[in-house]
Formats: C-alpha cells, sequence, structure tokens
C-alpha cells in the first residue's frame, strides 16, 4: 500500500479549480519532486496534502501506519519571521508541539529529539543564536531541522533554496537527499532544475501533467517545454 | 431623580471629555427610603459637639484629611474615594481648597455650595459640598457669607451623608470658610 | 531625599494608593505579555480598537444603570476581539477596515449615548478617565479591585499554560497548523485575553492610551533581546517597572497616570534602542 494516494483529487481556492483529476501515489522512501511555472497549483497541491485547505473533490489516502501529523513541513519564509525574535532552539523544539496535545510544557523526549536533530543538521553552535541573525541557509537547516522534530516519516518542502546562493543550495540538497537515504519520504516544490538531481520521482503541473520516475520525466515533452522557457536557470 | 448639573463650563482642553455635565457625586447606593432631605439649611443637627470659637465659628483643631496639601491626582482620587466608600469617611474632618461652584437642580431656586475638584488632565470634576455654618441658603451668584462664584476658598467641615430623592450624597456640615 | 521617600510613605497609607499599585502593576504584567505577538501577528493597532469597542459598552452599561461596567464592557469587547481576529485572518484589508469601522462607531455612539442619557451618577468622571486615564486606577471600587486582581492573575496563569502554543502559532501559523497543532482554538485564545486585558488596562492608562501600554514593552525589549523567552520576562519586567514608577511619578508630581506611565515607557523604549544600537555596532567591530 503506498504511503499517500491521491485519488481524483481536485484542487483550488472557493471552487475555483486549478488542477483537476489528479491521481497519483508515493511510497514510502520516495523523493518526489513537484515542478510547475507559478500558479500551476504546487503550493495550493501542498497545502491540501497538509490538510490546510480542503481538496474541492476526491480525496487523499493516508497509510495506516501515517497519522496526518506524521507530515513534516518547510514552509516558504513568512514576513514576521523576518524579524522575529526567537533562538534555534525555540524554533526547533516547537516542531514537537504537534503531538503534545493540551500539555502544557515540553517533555524530556521532546528535548532530546530537539537536541538530536540539531545536532544531525550541524546547528549545535548557533543553538542559542537568534533566528533573525542567521544566514539565509543557516535559517532554512533550523526550520528542516523544526520540521525533523514533528515527523521523521514525510517531510514537505516549499521551495526550500529560494534566495539562497548556489554553493548553500547544494548543501542543502544534500542535506536533504542524506534525510532521504535514511527513510524519509521527501516531496518538494521547486523550480529549480537542480531539485531533480536526487529525485526518484517527478510530478509536473502546468498545461500538461506528468508524473512518473524521473529517467522518464527526463525524455519527456513537459521536461523539454520546461527547459526552453529556462526553468529558474 | 434629582439632577445636579454642574452650571458652570470648566474650559475642556479636548472636546471628546464627557466630564462637561460632570461632578455628580451620588454614591453609588441601593435606593433606599427617602428620609429627610436636607441640603438646603445651614444649620446642622449635630451641633452638641462642636466647639465654637469667639466668633460662634466651629474650631477644628485636628484635620484628618487635608486635600490642601496634595497634588491634583491624589485629591482626585481621595475625593473618587469618598463617594465610593462614603461609610469609611463618616465624621472625618476633611479641608479642601478650590474654586466655588454651586449645583443647582432641575429646581432654579436650588442651590448646593460646593468646591470643584478637578484631576491631573483637568477633564474630570467633582464636587464636595459643604454646608457653612450658621450661613442660610447660598445662590448661584454666590456671596451673602458665601464665597463668589469660581472664587478660590478653602472650606473645614465634617464629612457627612446624606439620601435626598433615594440617593446617598456626600457633603461637609459646619463648615468654616477659611479666609486667609 | 529622605523626605522624598517619606511623602512616599505617607501616600502609601491611603488604602486606594496599594489598591492601585497591586491593581497597576498586574494590569502591567498582564498586558506586556501579548504584546510580542500582537505586535508580531501586525496587530497592533487592535489594542486600540476594542478598547474604543469596550468604550462603547461602557457607556451602555451606565446607561441602562449597571454599577459595575464590565460586566457588560467584557463580553463586548471578547466579541468584538473574535471577530476582529477572524475576519482579518481572511483577508487584510477587510479586517482594517473592521477595526476601523466598529472602533470609531463604538466611540461615536458611546460618546452620544452618554450626551442623551446623561445618568445621575459619577458616570461621566468615569467615562472621561476612561478615555484618558487619569486616575481612574486610584479610584476604583472594591469589587473593581478584586475583580482586576483575580482575571490579571487568570491571564497570567493560562499564558504561561499556553506559552509554547502561543509562540508557535505566532512563529508560523501554517507550520502549527499542519502539524496538528490546534491554531485555531489557539488564535481564539489569543484573542479572548487580548479582550480581557484591554477591559482591564482601560483602568490603568485609558482607552486612548492602551496600545501604547501593550505596544511599548514589547518593542522595548525587542531591541535588546533575542529570543522569544527573554523578550517576553523583559517586557514584563520593563512593563512592570514603567507602571510602578509612573503611578509613583503621577501621585508625587500630580500629573494624570495614563500619560505618566506612557511616558516611562517611552523613556525606557529609547533607552533600549540605544543600547540595542551600541550592541550591534560592538558586534560588527
Amino acid at each position: 500500500m503506498p504511503l499517500l494516494s491521491f485519488e481524483n483529487i481536485s484542487i483550488g481556492y472557493d471552487n475555483h479549480s486549478i488542477v483537476e483529476n489528479l491521481t497519483f501515489n508515493i511510497e514510502k522512501g520516495d523523493y518526489l519532486t513537484i515542478l510547475g511555472e507559478n500558479g500551476a497549483g504546487k503550493s495550493t497541491l501542498l497545502k491540501t496534502m497538509l490538510g490546510l485547505i480542503k481538496p474541492l473533490s476526491g480525496k487523499i489516502v493516508f497509510d495506516a501506519n501515517v497519522r496526518k501529523t506524521d507530515i513534516g513541513y518547510l514552509p516558504q519564509q513568512t514576513v514576521v519571521q523576518r524579524d522575529f525574535p526567537a533562538s534555534v532552539w525555540e524554533i526547533v523544539i516547537s516542531g514537537c508541539l504537534g503531538k503534545s496535545g493540551f500539555r502544557p510544557f515540553y517533555t524530556k523526549e521532546e528535548k532530546a529529539l530537539a537536541e538530536a536533530n540539531i545536532k544531525k543538521l550541524g546547528l549545535e553552535e548557533l543553538k542559542n543564536r537568534c533566528y533573525r541573525e542567521l544566514s539565509g541557509g543557516q535559517q532554512q537547516r533550523v526550520l528542516l531541522a523544526r520540521a525533523l522534530c514533528s515527523s521523521d516519516k514525510i517531510l514537505v518542502l516549499d521551495e526550500p533554496v529560494t534566495g539562497l546562493d548556489p554553493k548553500v543550495t547544494i548543501q542543502l540538497y544534500d542535506i536533504i537527499d542524506s534525510l532521504n537515504k535514511e527513510g524519509i519520504t521527501i516531496i518538494m516544490i521547486s523550480h529549480d532544475l537542480h531539485a531533480l538531481k536526487h529525485a526518484n520521482k517527478v510530478l509536473h503541473l502546468g498545461h500538461e501533467i506528468f508524473f512518473g520516475k524521473k529517467e522518464d520525466y527526463l525524455k519527456s515533452q513537459s521536461y523539454q517545454v520546461f527547459m526552453d522557457k529556462g526553468g529558474e536557470q | 431623580m434629582k439632577r445636579k448639573a454642574l452650571l458652570s463650563i470648566v474650559p475642556f482642553i479636548i472636546a471628546l471629555a464627557s466630564c462637561a455635565n460632570g461632578g455628580h457625586y451620588n454614591a453609588r447606593s441601593n435606593p433606599m427610603d427617602s428620609l429627610f432631605a436636607s441640603g438646603s439649611t445651614g444649620k446642622s443637627v449635630f451641633q452638641s459637639s462642636i466647639s465654637l470659637n469667639s466668633d460662634g465659628l466651629p474650631v477644628y483643631e485636628h484635620i484628618d484629611i487635608d486635600l490642601t496639601t496634595m497634588n491634583a491626582t491624589m485629591v482626585f482620587s481621595q475625593v473618587s474615594d469618598m463617594i465610593n466608600k462614603p461609610s469609611t469617611y463618616t465624621s472625618k474632618i476633611v479641608k479642601v481648597k478650590g474654586p466655588f461652584r454651586p449645583y443647582e437642580s432641575t429646581d432654579p431656586n436650588s442651590c448646593y455650595p460646593a468646591i470643584l475638584v478637578q484631576d491631573a488632565t483637568a477633564c474630570c470634576g467633582n464636587g464636595l459640598e459643604f454646608l457653612l455654618y450658621g450661613v442660610p441658603r447660598c445662590t448661584m451668584q454666590g456671596g451673602n457669607g458665601y464665597p463668589l462664584f469660581n472664587e478660590e476658598a478653602t472650606i473645614v467641615g465634617r464629612f457627612e451623608t446624606y439620601l435626598e430623592d433615594y440617593s446617598l450624597y456626600i457633603h461637609l456640615v459646619d463648615a468654616v470658610w477659611l479666609k486667609d | 531625599m529622605a523626605e522624598f521617600f517619606q511623602m512616599i510613605a505617607s501616600y502609601f497609607e491611603f488604602r486606594f494608593v496599594q489598591y492601585a499599585f497591586i491593581v497597576g502593576i498586574l494590569i502591567a504584567l498582564c498586558s506586556s505579555l501579548l504584546g510580542v505577538t500582537l505586535v508580531l501577528k501586525r496587530f497592533s493597532f487592535i489594542g486600540d480598537g476594542l478598547s474604543h469597542m469596550a468604550f462603547g459598552a461602557m457607556a451602555v452599561a451606565a446607561v441602562v444603570g449597571l454599577t459595575d461596567n464590565m460586566i457588560i464592557s467584557m463580553p463586548v469587547t471578547i466579541g468584538a476581539a473574535i471577530l476582529l481576529l477572524r475576519s482579518s485572518q481572511n483577508s487584510r484589508i477587510k479586517g482594517d477596515a473592521a477595526v476601523a469601522m466598529l472602533s470609531v462607531g463604538a466611540l461615536a455612539m458611546g460618546y452620544l449615548l452618554m450626551n442623551l442619557f446623561p445618568t445621575s451618577s459619577n458616570v461621566s468622571a468615569d467615562v472621561c478617565t476612561t478615555l484618558f486615564g487619569s486616575v481612574s486606577i486610584l479610584t476604583l471600587s472594591t469589587i473593581e479591585v478584586w475583580l482586576c486582581i483575580g482575571l490579571s492573575i487568570a491571564t497570567v496563569i493560562i499564558f504561561v499554560l499556553f506559552y509554547n502554543k502561543i509562540f508557535a502559532v505566532t512563529f508560523d501559523e501554517n507550520f502549527a497548523r499542519a502539524t496538528g497543532v490546534k491554531a485555531t482554538l489557539y488564535n481564539l485564545l489569543i484573542a479572548i485575553i487580548t479582550a480581557v486585558i484591554i477591559v482591564l488596562a482601560m483602568n490603568l492608562v485609558g482607552s486612548l492610551l492602551i496600545s501604547a501600554l501593550i505596544i511599548f514593552p514589547a518593542l522595548s525589549a525587542m531591541r535588546v533581546f533575542k529570543s522569544f523567552k527573554s523578550v517576553t520576562i523583559s517586557s514584563a519586567i520593563i512593563s512592570v517597572f514603567a507602571a510602578a514608577s509612573g503611578l509613583l511619578l503621577s501621585i508625587v508630581r500630580g500629573t494624570p497616570v495614563g500619560p505618566t506611565i506612557v511616558a516611562v515607557d517611552i523613556v525606557v523604549f529609547f533607552a533600549f534602542l540605544l543600547v540595542g544600537f551600541i550592541i550591534s555596532r560592538a558586534r560588527k567591530a
């Protein structure tokens, strides 16, 4: 049984649909890159997957072992966060809150988990630093550590390399790849073709919808058109 | 219900201030049976306990609450506390200084002598009513033993409450106008 | 100097001065807690909007003859807070317009009502100090004192219990929601606490100055401190300090209470601005 299956799903806002009758599956351990131009419905699909908005029709079926809250999420940065006074530690451990219900304070296990994820992403020295003073790449690693606190099964990333310089971009992709090799399922939105490097599956939204293996995508019409338009290159 | 309106209009700095008809000093009490209305004669029924000087005026050697030494914030707060919790101040000797601003009720012939007490923003005013010992009722212009309208006066008297038209009011009785 | 302290000591013999300090400090503590969240959520002006609503409600309470107007103003303000925070979630502009419409409307209607139906009690003074925060804190009735103390303590306890959740929905509402935090519920909680704080704070600084009481300590703390916890704690300390020293100054110097407290807040803000500037310069050098 697939980890996540999208069955005949139509997405959009206020009954205005952007993508219709989409059907595809995500298996455990997949690295799926979602490509497409602006307005093609990438973010809307992501928000539907996360339960932030409801699908217009169709449904998303989760594997019996996966709960909706088992999805870790790396959102795009918001304006609020840019001048937000918060330490790295505070942000990372807040990833544990989704499962804490009404319990007011963090448990020892949650603190250990946050500690481990900080270490995993090489943030030990930045632990008490202020988030807004970090570089773009460091900030993304902080948010990635937070996402790992909320789930070690599925990670959803919304354009994680936006605004990062090429060197840092490659570093971040390598980190994501190593997480995938540990067994975490990756679902990533991008309009950067580098994002394809580690992926094993591609969903291309647009005029023509493509879903399938990366190898097949590279031969497809959608890829050719996307390349001609230049992607983000 | 009797409405005592502050006849004078304090020059308000900010038009929003709603204290234009301020200065009512009705303690928030439950309606009770009306006793007799006082407030219009100059004689108190508690005369026996006061000592008089050679001029036949009451002498107050000890002053419990001296509003003349307090600043605007404290004076206004103190008078508000007297209005809020009148029972705690009964029989206390109070000294107050300020412009003489008598009130009138809906009856045009009425006159309630009072000293105006303002807060620090000068937007709110409370009146502290008093009855001079041995002086007949006042007029809205003042004079005849009372200060003239708006004249700065220092008054000492004994704090008492009285009921009128189902409402509890406060005033200083057996009051003396200190002219030095 | 000794004379000065003697003077303060003599003022503290007054029961209403003691009450004012206890209640004032508690209200200042409460109002600073949510300041950080409201500033970061771009709700700085919600204090103004809600306090005007509370004023309108208070005017209605006074006209119908309720001696304790918090009975009406509290639920009305809570309702307005929920409405405003919800509408601004859907669309930015609509929320802004809604705040302006409700608040100015309530202010006008409240003032009109007071003038059309003047009651014979102490209402006008109540309304006046409600707007300008002149001396309200010093003229509280015993019931109001206990109500303020009770509500302040409840607010602090709720804030501490839900502190981590409030942080999460402030920092990243979408992430919190996606990972299973009941963000709608906590936004509702923030709205209710905000409303309670505003009705309480009207007693301390008056409804026209409430935004200052909520925002200044948070902004000051954010100049210097870097983590959410340290910002929250230091803004609480700043707020309590400003309230206590402002209250003391206004009693000793005879200045209006609300504006004096806000003036202290402003001085502290510029001090922290300077300190923050020096720290960042030192770091760069």
